[in-house]
């Protein structure tokens, strides 16, 4: 039998995101074109809509979702079409790692080369489409929680048809409509920051923790940040294991 | 470990192997074996399913009938330690281009459970890479490239070696290199797969072939 | 009989089923300050300026772990409440049944080995196709007959409703269309599910054949919810209805089942990679129920009515008939597509070639 070393799961797990980022360091001009994508998209609604104030203020945390959306869907088709062209997939799958662990670590390093340069550009934008200021730490909280979500859910649609000759039409069917109660719940969420809020007393007044308190019980918005959660924890344990059995039928 | 006795327990088995594809049955009631020491030619025309087998035996594709059993056991009941003796070099050769012939071993060797049975650096030395050592693939020859994905072969110690159409793009020097190699392997026990039709020129190797196709009166006419 | 029952799976199904028991657990829902008795029937909507949209009907429950309160809905009338006993009664006997199918289904789990073998043997394409050539001419008689009685029913017998006169009856087709969409959905995930994990090719054709038919309903269910809405709310499409847009997004979903089907060319690949996206999309369906509730207690504005409406008897009659002719009509329209697609993949064997000879 052939000896076992101490290189276990783990090992694999970071050797693959780091050669993920290392990826995407030597072609570091194509990092920025989900930033550019996500830029183009919200200063298109200020010039076909209006660009009162007033009505900006309204719909800007539609406008950010909706760009986040788009930018997640784009970038999806590198996650996979690379390593499927050269051959690097079928290795992975012939691994003896969990494949789960594989793809796992491929969908946090596609997103921190995408989703996360997103949540930097997002305040600046929200800035430009006047978005009340009680609404920019929801905007955050909304983005770093759902972002990793559609990176997670997007992985399996992109799975499915990254064998496919014509899959990018394909992919954003399959894909936008799971996308679609992130998007509301989030937009909600930020909304019902952003409206106007009753006075409620402080449980001890000037404390440190008092927001922390308001956000979590009483804040009208909580109830949806804790369903992203819940998504969110789901996605993360869920996604990978219908990826890796994606991947194998995609591959045959 | 290296093992020099010839030993005549079956250790890959193949029966009654049946696989389509697009409503095609590619082969029908397929059956071989394969003891340490043995080597396989799949032979065939294009297109008549040769990688297809090399896929069925990596479990890449799975078949409409059929099992494999390894060291006697169906395969889908051991089938991780089927994978750590398993090595799979395919037709697009899973190796990535933006990355250096360093970069590319030190990943494979990160991938797999294993030590590495022989250095990083000593193995670039023999596949003759070595001034290619850190440059990006895109920039070396297709001959080159392929030397890189053989490279995994020295990497760690597995039992069997599954090749498709391993020769392509290799020059003379390339060839006698892949053929110590296999020479190499069969002596310590090792068993290799190979899908080409090209003549294998090794020396004291046991070569058994696999014919696929309509023109074998091995494999049974599928209805 | 106990030789070929696999302990291990019945264990981790049963633990699995178990855990899914105890989150769909009825809970209590009290208002914020307003308790509530248990038994009661309520109604949460969205209140519009054209009344109460969007509506579901709630039984409240009382359970003593799983409280919790609904903090932007104001309670506008209050009808007439029923008594807390018949609540409780009602909760043990949900539980009970929950409880009772989750074991049938972990034993059957448990014995999927010798399960597996008989549908490996009497599933063969052949034997389906003769067997459902016997019934079709049944169902499709039955499912007219009961058409006609509903339909005549429904249309001629039931009583005209107070507010809403005569525009109620589209619910003898869309209410069947709308619960119909949801279970063809399930069907055809369990139909995936055995395709992914034993690969039967039956399971692979019956999961294929429901997709076109179950994205149709869906738009029947669609089409006439807004031909209802358009009457009764005065628009023919309402975004604040949360019912309306998750079904909206179950048709989405359908749809893109039917184009990764068609996408991918070898069959048997593309209806392994249609059973996972089904499988992942499986989460909207309880999205359609859970998000009138999630969405009314989100947006500010929502109203919580309190009081019994059970739908009268006359009216309820022709519902029941149409239910089950829509049902017939579906597994009619289903075994059709089914006997062609089984002729489809089987056109090299002997079989096919003498029907195909033979007609």
């Amino acid at each position: 039998m052939t000896p076992k070393t101490n290189k276990n799961g783990l090992t694999a797990f970071l050797a693959i995101i780091r050669r993920d980022l290392l990826l995407a360091y030597r072609y570091r001009a194509e990092v920025i074109n989900p930033i550019l994508y996500f830029i183009i998209i919200v200063s298109l609604y200020p010039l076909a809509i209006s660009p009162d104030p007033k009505v900006l203020t309204k719909i800007a945390p539609g406008i950010i979702w909706v760009a986040a959306l788009l930018a997640s869907l784009l970038s999806l088709d590198n996650l996979f079409r690379s390593d499927y062209e050269d051959g690097t997939l079928e290795q992975m799958l012939m691994s003896p790692h969990p494949t789960g662990i594989l793809v796992l670590a491929k969908i946090v390093a596609h997103w921190i080369t995408t989703g996360l340069p997103l949540l930097l550009v997002a305040p600046v934008l929200a800035y430009t489409l006047h978005l009340d200021p009680k609404a920019y730490s929801v905007l955050m909280i909304t983005l770093i929680i759902g972002t990793p979500i559609l990176s997670f859910v997007g992985a399996i649609g992109i799975a499915l048809t990254v064998g496919l000759r014509r899959g990018g039409m394909l992919l954003s069917i399959l894909v936008l409509p799971l996308f679609l109660p992130i998007l509301v719940l989030s937009s909600v969420a930020i909304q019902l920051a952003a409206s106007p809020r009753p006075a409620i007393a402080p449980i001890i007044p000037g404390a440190w923790f008092d927001s922390v308190v308001y956000l979590t019980t009483q804040a009208p918005y909580s109830a949806a940040i804790y369903t992203l959660s819940a998504l969110l924890i789901l996605a993360i344990t869920l996604a990978p294991l219908a990826t890796a059995a994606a991947l194998r039928i995609s591959l045959r | 470990m290296p093992n020099n006795q010839k030993s005549t327990q079956i250790i890959l088995q193949a029966r009654n192997l049946t696989y389509e594809r697009n409503d095609n049955e590619l082969f029908c009631d397929l059956n071989f074996s394969l003891r340490a020491g043995e080597m396989l030619q799949v032979k065939g025309a294009n297109g008549s399913g040769k990688t297809s087998l090399l896929r069925l035996l990596c479990q890449l594709s799975l078949p409409e009938e059929g099992t494999f059993f390894w060291y006697g056991e169906e395969l889908k009941h051991v089938i991780h330690q089927y994978l750590r003796e398993v090595i799979y070099i395919g037709h697009n050769q899973g190796v990535k281009n933006e990355l250096t012939v360093r970069e590319n071993l030190n990943i494979f060797n990160a991938l797999s459970e294993q030590p590495t049975k022989t250095p990083i650096s000593q193995v670039i030395e023999i596949f003759g890479l070595a001034e290619h050592e850190d440059s990006i693939l895109h920039r070396l020859s297709a001959g080159q490239k392929r030397r890189v994905a053989l490279a995994r072969l020295l990497l760690h110690e597995k039992k069997l070696w599954i090749l498709d159409e391993p020769q392509t793009a290799l020059d003379r020097i390339g060839l006698s290199l892949l053929e110590n190699l296999y020479q190499q392997h069969i002596h310590q026990g090792g068993m290799i797969i190979i899908a080409t039709h090209q003549p294998i020129n090794a020396v004291g190797i046991n070569i058994k072939s696999l014919l696929i196709g309509e023109s074998d009166p091995q494999a049974a006419v599928c209805e | 009989m106990f030789s070929s029952f696999n302990f291990k799976y019945f264990i981790i199904s049963a633990a699995i089923l178990l855990l899914l028991a105890l989150v769909y657990a009825p809970h209590s829902q009290p208002l914020y300050g307003d308790p509530l008795k248990t038994g009661t029937q309520t109604k949460v909507g969205v209140q519009t300026e054209y009344g109460l949209i969007g509506t579901d009907k709630f039984r409240i429950y009382k359970s003593q772990k799983l409280e919790f309160k609904y903090k932007n809905m104001v309670v506008t009338e209050k009808i007439n409440t029923t008594a807390p006993t018949t609540g409780s009664l009602f909760l043990l006997t949900n539980w009970l049944y929950q409880l009772f199918f989750f074991l049938i289904t972990a034993i059957a789990i448990g014995y999927s080995k010798p399960i597996s073998n008989f549908i490996k043997k009497t599933g063969s394409l052949k034997y389906t196709y003769n067997l459902s050539g016997k019934f079709i001419p049944w169902i499709a008689i039955l499912a007219l007959l009961l058409a006609t009685i509903g339909i005549v029913d429904g249309l001629a017998f039931a009583p005209t409703d107070a507010k809403q006169k005569d525009s109620f009856r589209i619910i003898y087709i869309h209410v069947p269309a709308a619960m119909l969409c949801i279970q063809a959905y399930i069907v055809m995930s369990i139909a995936s599910a055995i395709a992914l994990i034993w690969r039967i090719k039956i399971a692979e054709i019956v999961a294929m054949s429901i997709a076109p038919l179950g994205a149709a309903i869906t738009a029947i269910a669609l089409i006439t919810g807004s031909l209802w809405g358009a009457r009764t709310w005065g628009t023919w499409w309402e975004w604040k209805d949360p019912r309306m847009v998750s079904v909206l997004i179950l048709f989405f979903i359908y749809l893109g089942i039917m184009g990764l089907n068609s996408a991918i060319e070898d069959k048997r690949t593309a209806a392994s990679a249609t059973g996972i996206f089904t499988l992942s999309a499986f989460v909207i369906i309880p999205f359609i129920y859970v998000s009138v509730k999630m969405f009314n207690s989100l947006h500010q504005g929502s109203t919580q009515v309190i009081g019994s409406s059970d739908m009268h008897p006359d009216m309820a009659r022709p519902l029941i008939v149409m239910f089950f002719a829509t049902m017939l009509y579906f597994t009619f329209a289903l075994l059709i597509r089914i006997r062609g697609e089984i002729l489809i993949r089987d056109r090299k064997t002997q079989w096919v070639k003498d029907i195909a000879l033979r007609s």
